[in-house]
């Protein structure tokens, strides 16, 4: 088991013939992962990686049903590109491109609302489920399957916090970035909860960052609902407030969002808090003999 | 991106919203002009992107033209947080009779604009937040619909604002907020928004700083040159915060880097600057863009480089540094060691690369721990 993608999970492309779109589409199909079709307006009947290309999605679902998108179409086309997704129903997207503007993500957010699909992102790594599929940018050689859910903030951290967790001879269900934009899909909570529900997924990493109060409305939750243990690491300890720390969501304003405020939140929640990734592959182990 | 006040004011007054009467100077000369041709009775205003500039004495009322001019001259050579005043805002000043907040954010948990008023203006809003939180109404905004009159209504009788200014108020609010929406706001705001004497209600202060990502359908924005370190490193596609310690600190991922920034710290370092790669970065040009914008800074006496490879290569990064620290090492400009550790993709591959350079400032470390004890080592703790 794992949670929202695996080995069957049909994906299609959008954007698949720029330059990002058939890099990362291509090392997706390395992994494993089903890339169905592709979509780039005017370059239907070209093929990238193998995978053919369609104008539309709407053409490309008729001929190659899927049951995940991941979008690589520039900023300015994102909002348009996740309503074309909602329309022929399929039910989850990642987005991984950044810099998309906050007030389509607005539009977006209000649409989410109405409906089933999970978004992923924008600016996430995506999803990967190991040894089965990866919908992103992860380095796949770095997960194993194995015990830990993994939830994330922030890409290339929950990379290395992976790395460590396989190097301490564990692995992974699933792990997927939710964003470090100001305006996501999927929150923290969303993906706990599936991670509760997931037989496989003994324990439940947290990979946080300063700003926004996702991290603290996790915490919150984790103490009513979730009943695995939860390990978390907050990055941001030492950054000065009122700066911006590269995602437009970090920054700490007004005494919200800071590093102190988060890991309080999640002590008290009872959730173990480390300092280094390492720390968190030696906390994971120790949840898991403790189970 | 950030407007100065008197950018923001030229929007709000095409877009009907009522400013003061008021002059932009850029010499103590045109200080005194706008001085004469407003009648005297004026406020100075330091144009500053800095918040806090009330209380840094950039706000001043003249009682003459001559005063008004030692007082220009005086703002003129006045830095408000580090920045110089190089435009002086002279407005016409008022009699004012009761002053509000109104303000519009973007509201992330909810993702939708958040509008807030608050009967006691004047104040800043997080300092009313603190000393009366209740006096803040706030109204979240459905895009589609737009903002209701009648709830900013509910919430002007509940805040007890005279009847007779509701309309004024409730306009003035539609306005400010259809500028938001129209022009990629990420917050705007009017503090104070003010009744004068004679019963006229005006936005005496303008903030209105637009999302980054949305200014590229902004034509009418004014673009500015880059200055600072962090704007040229923005222009090149970094992200780059100059901080005051002296470890610098070249990482990819907002998230790994300011890791690599609470390491140092454990370790007992101080990092100089917080610089993320971005987490696709995949060339060479961008780690050499990388280094030179951390090297510039006088204080760095070590310099960290921790990368995690996920869609972008060890090797290609590795060659990207190697390619630096040659064209530094033959210019002499290079004169502090450079710790390198490298993960991921093509991490070996990388590292391999990195072994064949011959500048002697080069260190490369396999393991994270030991890569940030010797660039502390190295570079030496702060004082």
């Amino acid at each position: 088991m794992s949670i929202l993608a695996n080995k069957d999970t049909r994906v299609i492309a959008q954007g698949i013939t720029g330059r990002l779109g058939s890099f990362t589409s291509g090392r997706m199909i390395d992994y494993g992962t089903k890339v169905v079709a592709g979509v780039t307006p005017g370059k239907g009947g070209a093929e990238v990686n193998g995978v053919p290309v369609f104008d539309t999605l709407r053409e490309a679902v008729k001929y190659h049903p899927a049951e995940a998108t991941i979008t690589f179409v520039p900023p300015p086309a994102v909002k348009e590109a996740i309503f074309e997704v909602m329309e022929e129903e399929i039910k989850l997207i990642v987005v991984a491109v950044e810099h998309v503007p906050v007030k389509d993500m607005m539009m977006v957010y209000q649409a989410l609302k109405q409906s089933d699909i999970v978004l992923i992102g924008p600016n996430s790594p995506g999803i990967i489920t190991a040894d089965e599929c990866s919908i992103g940018y992860f380095p796949g050689d770095v997960y194993r399957k194995g015990p830990v859910g993994i939830v994330s903030r922030s890409g290339t951290f929950s990379y290395q916090v992976a790395d460590d967790i396989t190097k301490a001879g564990l692995g992974q269900t699933t792990s997927l970035g939710i964003g470090g934009d100001p305006i996501t899909g999927v929150s923290f909570i969303d993906i706990l909860k599936l991670y509760e529900d997931d037989a496989e997924t003994k324990v439940i990493v947290l990979i946080g960052e300063i700003g926004r109060t996702s991290e603290e409305e996790a915490a919150e939750y984790i103490q009513s609902q979730v009943s695995k243990p939860v390990v978390a690491i907050i990055a941001g300890r030492t950054a000065p407030p009122g700066k911006t720390m590269g995602h437009a969501g970090a920054i700490i304003t007004g005494g919200r969002g800071s590093y102190d405020s988060k890991v309080n939140a999640l002590e008290k929640a009872g959730v173990l808090v480390a300092k280094t990734s390492k720390e968190v592959a030696a906390l994971v182990k120790k949840a898991l003999e403790t189970i | 991106m950030k407007l100065f006040e008197f950018e923001a004011k030229e929007f709000f007054q095409k877009r009907g919203i009522p400013v003061p009467e008021g002059i932009v100077a850029e010499t103590v000369d045109e200080v005194r002009k706008a001085y004469k041709e407003l009648g005297g009775k004026v406020v100075l205003k330091s144009q500053v992107l800095a918040g806090g500039r009330g209380r840094g004495g950039g706000i001043k009322f003249p009682k003459s033209e001559t005063e008004a001019c030692e007082i220009a001259e005086e703002l003129f050579n006045m830095k408000i947080n580090d920045e110089p005043v190089e435009r002086i805002l002279v407005e016409r000043a008022l009699d004012i009779k009761q002053e509000f907040y109104l303000g519009i954010v973007t509201d992330t948990n909810k993702g939708c604009p958040l509008l807030m008023f608050s009967a006691e203006g004047g104040v800043e809003i997080e300092e009313l937040a603190t000393l009366s939180p209740e006096s803040i109404k706030k109204i979240s905004i459905i895009p589609t619909y737009g903002l209701p009159g009648y709830q900013l209504r509910y919430e002007l009788k509940e805040a007890r604002v005279p009847r007779e200014f509701h309309n004024g108020i409730i306009n003035i609010a539609q306005r400010l907020y259809q500028t938001y929406w129209d022009m990629d706001g990420e917050l705007i705001e009017i503090n104070p928004l003010v009744v004068t004497a004679d019963g006229h209600i005006l936005a005496v202060d303008a903030k209105f700083n637009i999302d980054n990502s949305g200014l590229y359908r902004q034509p009418d924005v004014p673009r500015r040159p880059a200055k600072t370190a962090e704007e040229r490193a923005a222009e090149v596609g970094l992200s780059y915060v100059l901080l005051d310690g002296n470890i610098g600190i070249i990482s990819n991922g907002a998230g790994l880097t300011m890791s690599a920034m609470d390491y140092l710290r454990q370790e007992g370092a101080s990092p100089a600057n917080f610089l993320d790669l971005g987490g696709q970065a995949t060339e060479a040009i961008t780690i050499k863009n990388g280094m030179n914008i951390v090297l510039e800074n006088p204080n760095v006496t070590a310099l960290l480089i921790y990368i995690f490879a996920g869609g972008p290569r060890c090797d290609v990064i590795a060659k990207g540094i190697v390619e630096a620290l040659d064209g530094m090492e033959k210019g002499k400009s290079l004169h502090v060691p450079v710790v390198v550790t490298l993960h991921g993709r093509y991490a070996e591959a990388g590292m391999k690369i990195l072994s064949s350079c011959k500048s002697p400032h080069l260190y490369q470390e396999l393991e994270i721990e030991d890569a940030m004890r010797k660039v502390a080592e190295l570079g030496g703790k702060p004082g």
